[in-house]
């Protein structure tokens, strides 16, 4: 069932899926990081 | 252009239309890519001509997203202007996944096309593996010399990109110059079969639509999906780009911040003797 033309075929769908899904976490994580920096530095300022 | 120069303009520009592109990008991408599986088989590849429409979107787009950085670490240089070098700072990760991808799909099609995963005498394989190094070289570079100077991790980091792009241009025409596993560049047969669908729709072309070019062999048929899915799957990742801009302009200003805030304390320390 799994042989190297089906491998080929959803391999490849796979991971070019998996390379925007992982493109579009990673995006999400970098902004919520620096939106808790914001607020680390808003709050600074409040003090 | 000067209006897009200006980072607070770019910003507007990029929050109003990343939302857009992300939503048309992961339609026409997804869209392209289930239209792709849904093609009748190749004359020669039957099933495996599947791959076509993954491998080629991934494997131009980082050969165009390093050219591109290239060029804006080139007008970096020259001009002195912070917005292309924070483009190449956003636009390296996005490079470094999209040049993965094309590792993983190229193997993976290599070995029931051409009998192997890997061959390290191909050199347009051995180039696509370099492109990887050399995003992942600068993304490393850039951020170990931005601990000491940001300005001078992002101008050796420039340098870096202007003097490595050799590798895009020998990527490019190394399927010409030299006799390799790897098959030709689609580029040129996209256009040229692109052009034919065209015509054919405007109902000048004859029925010539479906024929195979005549030495790389993609049928016309192929040529819709092909050009659905690499349009999709550059505005995905255009938007993430944006994204990833957004992240580095704001970190840029964030620290510029931190630094006044510091010199503010030091000075107020100073000044009232505590």
């Amino acid at each position: 069932m799994f042989d190297d033309r089906f491998i080929a075929v959803w391999g490849s769908y796979g991971a070019a899926a998996l390379g925007m899904i992982g493109a579009l976490v990673v995006a999400r994580l970098v902004l919520n990081r620096v939106r808790r920096e914001l607020e680390t530095l808003k709050q600074d300022v409040q003090k | 252009m000067h209006t897009f120069a200006n980072p607070t303009r770019f910003m507007r520009w990029a929050e109003a239309s990343q939302p857009f592109l992300l939503a048309l990008g992961i339609g026409l991408g997804f869209g392209g890519m289930i239209w792709g599986l849904m093609v009748p088989p190749d004359e020669e590849m039957q099933e495996l001509i599947k791959p076509l429409f993954v491998h080629v979107p991934s494997a131009g787009l980082s050969l165009i997203v390093y050219g591109s950085m290239s060029i804006a670490a080139f007008v970096a240089l020259v001009w002195r202007h912070p917005l292309p070098e924070i483009f190449c700072l956003a636009a390296a990760p996005v490079g470094a996944v999209v040049t993965v991808v094309a590792l993983v799909t190229g193997a993976l099609w290599g070995k029931p096309t051409l009998n192997t995963y890997w061959d390290w005498r191909d050199p347009r394989m051995v180039l696509e593996l370099l492109l990887l190094f050399q995003y992942l070289i600068y993304i490393v570079l850039v951020r170990v010399l931005s601990q000491r100077d940001p300005a001078l991790g992002r101008r050796v980091g420039s340098i870096f990109l202007v003097a490595s792009v050799v590798t895009v241009i020998l990527s490019k025409f190394v399927t010409e110059w030299f006799l390799v596993l790897h098959q030709g560049s689609s580029g040129a047969n996209v256009v040229e079969l692109t052009g034919r669908v065209i015509m054919n729709a405007l109902g000048q072309g004859g029925e010539s639509g479906a024929e195979p070019a005549e030495d790389d062999g993609i049928a016309g048929v192929y040529v819709p999906p092909l050009l659905i899915t690499m349009l999709g799957t550059y505005l995905f990742y255009m938007a993430v780009g944006i994204w990833l801009m957004r992240y580095e302009l704001i970190r840029m200003r964030l620290r510029s911040l931190r630094r006044k805030q510091t010199a503010a304390h030091e000075f107020l320390a100073e000044a009232t003797g505590t």
